[in-house]
């Protein structure tokens, strides 16, 4: 069992290396204290690193966190700035409450397309679309697609 | 009006090509400069895949794109293979006849394999160099029963540094897996006194291949082989037998840049900073091409390409091109089929190989498919 | 300075390791039995490759000079 009191005094500090040994009488009592203070919780922080360990958890922590230290390495100051700019550029175009209206009407009408008479049946004739024209929801669709392609070619220069 | 020619259709050319129709869009729609990319394929190709493709383990389908499709739509696209470099004129010849003027030029047009130059090594050797040298590999590897595989790494310096070690970490991992390496010796060669030209590397690597049962034969400089015999004879007077040899062949860089005058040895002098053909301040050259002491990897060329992207665009608008490449290199080592680490150094700072792991393995093969993200010049 | 014949003198300096090393092999490799080659190398690697090298290889390093903060290895192909 882990002893939080006692165990650490100068002479055992000072056995490490000689360039550490006039510091280190000053290192035991710093721990010493620390430990008497919460001596409870590093022997319960202690036993969780002790059982990860048997596990091979603590080793799989390790191995992620080289993904970490991966991305430092292999990114620039000009790769974060070039993503940071893109997740920008989108995090704004879908925050855009005409955006977020648009796409919680797309999956339904999406669904009902894909499985609607087009999909099924091939291609309507012509008096079958213009039949179609009297759906006053078809007008209203078609109302809102002209005003989206009237604004969607860049400016004419 | 600016013309801005891009030599090349692999990571450097394509990445150059999309940082610059970004950063260049105010002056691209104004129609004050024009982008043009040059290349000789219609198709863009991942070359690190062919590692995996010796092995089975990918198809052409995921290492291949139309190089359209990877290109802003403000690049112009020529495929035509170019044929001769005249800086005196600016004028980029291709094979249809085709010329193109340019204010700037870029130079990314790769490195090529030339197996010729060893005798023996077409009739005798194997490469995972090329894709159709990768596929044959792959079939020869399935067959193959008993006996020595020899990886020798004859032409220094080659694509893709790392790779012939990872070569023989995956063999190794190939024939345990299917049961047969009892049967086989694996032997891998290197031209000087250590397993790799980088120190740190060959530090890291010489206990992995020991640790595998690795033959290593140091100071092996490939003179010519025996078809006939199957043997490898050096230039130190060695001879080793092998049953298969996957050589790691010369590399040159393309002939229209040497019957152009732009190399020295073989190679096209590059400011090591500033990335600038030497003696000519609108040329810039990048990736396998140069004769800079860095690896001939993908990692460099891209990291270049930001170097290159954003000195032009200072040229285009009078601003001083103050980029700097400061010799980022990033590798990913496969220590098997399984496992993997990385590298990553600079002119100032050597190597430090992290402990391999499976969460590095999946990285690279996440990154094998987020590639094409980086060719868009996403990241 | 050492007087030989030298039928070719490379100057790798500011070539990093192991390009000197290569140079020197690249060009040996072309030369005939007899010919005398020189490296000038800036790489405080070449000190202990070069000679090692040539050595290994079976041919003659005839002699190592100072050449202003570089070395200059001069090797005969004796095979």
């Amino acid at each position: 069992m882990f002893q939080p009191h006692g165990q650490l005094t100068g002479e055992t500090g000072a056995t490490g290396h000689d360039t550490c040994a006039p510091s280190s009488p000053a290192v035991a009592h710093v721990l010493n204290q620390f430990l008497n203070e919460q001596g409870e919780s590093v022997a319960r922080a202690l036993t969780t690193l002790s059982r990860m360990e048997q596990e091979g958890t603590l080793e799989e922590l390790a191995g992620a966190l080289t993904l970490l230290k991966l991305l430092k390495d292999a990114l620039t100051d000009d790769m974060v700035i070039g993503l940071a700019r893109r997740v920008e550029r989108l995090a704004a175009v879908a925050a855009d409450p005409a955006v977020s209206s648009l796409l919680e009407r797309l999956p339904g009408a999406l669904r009902a397309a894909e499985s609607g008479t087009v999909s099924q049946e091939g291609a309507p004739g012509l008096t079958a679309l213009w039949r179609q024209l009297g759906d006053p929801q078809v007008r209203r669709g078609l109302a809102y697609l002209l005003a989206v392609v009237k604004r969607l070619a860049p400016e004419a220069p | 009006m600016h013309d801005v020619v891009i030599v090349g259709g692999g990571v450097g050319g394509t990445v150059t090509a999309n940082l610059l129709a970004e950063e260049l869009a105010p002056e691209l729609a104004a129609g004050r400069v024009r982008l043009r990319l040059i290349t000789d394929r219609p198709e863009h190709v991942y070359k690190p895949a062919f590692l995996y493709r010796a092995f089975g383990r990918t198809s052409p389908a995921a290492y291949r794109r139309p190089q359209r499709e990877l290109l802003h739509p403000a690049v112009q696209l020529v495929v035509d293979p170019v044929r001769t470099v005249d800086v005196a004129q600016r004028r980029v010849t291709c094979a249809s006849g085709q010329s193109y003027i340019y204010t700037y030029l870029v130079l990314a047009p790769g490195a090529r394999v030339v197996p010729e130059r060893t005798p023996g090594l077409v009739e005798a050797g194997e490469q995972f160099y090329t894709e159709e040298g990768s596929a044959r590999l792959y079939r020869r590897l399935e067959r193959f029963e008993k006996g020595t595989v020899v990886v020798s790494v004859i032409g220094v310096p080659h694509m893709c540094p790392v790779a012939p070690l990872e070569m023989a970490f995956m063999l190794d991992a190939f024939f345990r897996e299917r049961g047969r390496r009892d049967q086989v010796e694996i032997v891998y060669t290197y031209p000087i006194n250590r397993v790799h030209s980088n120190p740190a590397i060959a530090e890291w690597a010489a206990p992995q291949l020991v640790q595998r049962g690795i033959r290593v034969e140091t100071f092996f400089n490939v003179e010519r082989i025996d078809p006939e015999q199957k043997t490898i004879a050096t230039l130190e007077g060695a001879e080793l037998a092998f049953d298969l040899l996957i050589g790691i062949p010369e590399h040159a860089a393309p002939a229209f840049l040497e019957e152009s005058g732009l190399t020295v040895d073989g190679w096209v002098p590059t400011d090591r900073h500033t990335l600038a053909v030497k003696g000519h301040d609108n040329a810039y050259a990048l990736g396998d091409v140069t004769d800079l002491p860095v690896s001939k990897a993908g990692s460099v060329a891209h990291y270049q390409a930001s170097t290159v992207a954003a000195n032009i665009a200072a040229h285009v608008r009078g601003l001083p091109a103050a980029a700097r490449y400061n010799g980022k290199t990033f590798c990913f080592i496969e220590t098997g089929t399984e496992r993997a680490t990385y590298v990553e150094f600079d002119y100032d700072h050597p190597p430090q190989p992290v402990r391999a792991s499976r969460w590095v393995h999946w990285a690279k093969l996440a990154y094998n498919q987020a590639y094409w993200l980086t060719a868009r010049g996403v990241v | 300075m050492t007087q030989f014949v030298i039928h070719r003198e490379i100057d790798a300096r500011g070539s990093a390791c192991p390009g000197p090393l290569m140079e020197l092999i690249r060009a040996l490799k072309a030369a005939e039995k007899g010919q005398v080659v020189a490296v000038i190398s800036s790489d405080q690697g070449s000190k202990v490759d070069i000679p090692e090298w040539v050595a290994k290889a079976g041919h003659a390093l005839l002699a190592t000079e100072d050449a202003g903060g570089a070395t200059r290895f001069v090797v005969q192909k004796a095979r």
